[in-house]
């Protein structure tokens, strides 16, 4: 696993919590808006967004609903809850210590 | 979308299939979930300039199909044991608080007129209809928790030798 495949890998849920922060989103939605935020740097294994969609679910973090798309299909929007603003809210602040104290010893290298 | 295009996206979905032992239902929710992303996925790269089998083989490669049952089948699988746990505890709870109503001290049972205008009955017949439909979010635990209530029910009410219990 490369360096950036472990950086990701620890990162998906505050990448999905921040993405759902500003509205309800289905998986494919997620995945594109994913990959074009970050300008493909965070293109993921698609098919590995709904273990982690499901599984931020099932600890409260995120709701769904299925909506009508069309005639004959339905969608499964997410959206966050308010235990997932709060992780959300923790995960951020955690992340930006994590990197700056990331930056200092990178930085302050012989 | 052609009848052959629909057969490839059936065949992801039965190799993520292979992975999974869930209930009936949740295969089905998360086969129609994946289904949907993986049309949508395709519909984009034919919109793009893709040719549809192309874009097929793309789209099953970042799916990563076995990957990803095997993922789901871990994220659900614990939750549906608890929830079959406690679909289990709340027809058991019925029947006991179903037995307290229905035999008086001595041990003799009431019969159907007294139980029926009895308000703690039909809170418990309520409840083990209720409880299944918000705990679970399906019909059929709450069919299943109201039918066994109504079967021990009449059992409670019409075989008096139950009272030696």
């Amino acid at each position: 696993m490369t360096l950036r495949d472990q950086m990701r890998k620890g990162s998906t849920e505050i990448l999905l919590l921040a993405l759902l922060a500003d509205e309800p989103m289905y998986g494919y939605q997620i995945s594109q808006e994913l990959a074009q935020r970050s300008e493909g740097y965070f293109d993921m294994k698609e098919g590995l967004l709904y273990p982690t969609l499901h599984r931020m679910q099932k600890d409260g973090l995120l709701t769904s609903e299925w909506r009508p798309a069309g005639e004959s299909r339905r969608r499964k929007y997410y959206a966050i809850t308010e235990i997932g603003r709060e992780q959300l809210q923790s995960q951020s602040g955690e992340w930006q210590v994590f990197m700056q104290k990331l930056q200092e010893i990178i930085t302050n290298q012989p | 979308m052609n009848g052959n295009d629909a057969k490839a996206i059936d065949l992801i979905l039965a190799e993520i299939r292979t992975e999974l032992d869930l209930s009936c239902e949740t295969e089905t929710e998360l086969l129609e979930e994946i289904r949907g992303h993986l049309e949508d996925a395709v519909e984009t790269a034919v919109f793009q300039g893709q040719n549809v089998e192309t874009a097929l083989l793309d789209v099953a490669e970042r799916f990563g199909a076995r990957d990803v049952g095997r993922a789901l089948q871990e994220v659900h699988a614990p939750w549906e044991s608890a929830d079959a746990i406690v679909a289990c505890i709340i027809p058991v709870v019925a029947a006991l608080i179903l037995r307290w109503i229905v035999f008086a001290p001595d041990g003799s049972a009431i019969g159907w007129q007294e139980i029926l205008v009895r308000p703690a009955f039909w809170i418990v017949a309520f409840a083990a209809l209720l409880v299944p439909v918000f705990q679970f979010q399906r019909w059929q635990y709450a069919l299943l928790s109201w039918t066994f209530f109504w079967v021990i029910t009449v059992i409670f009410i019409a075989l008096p030798t139950i009272q030696s219990w």
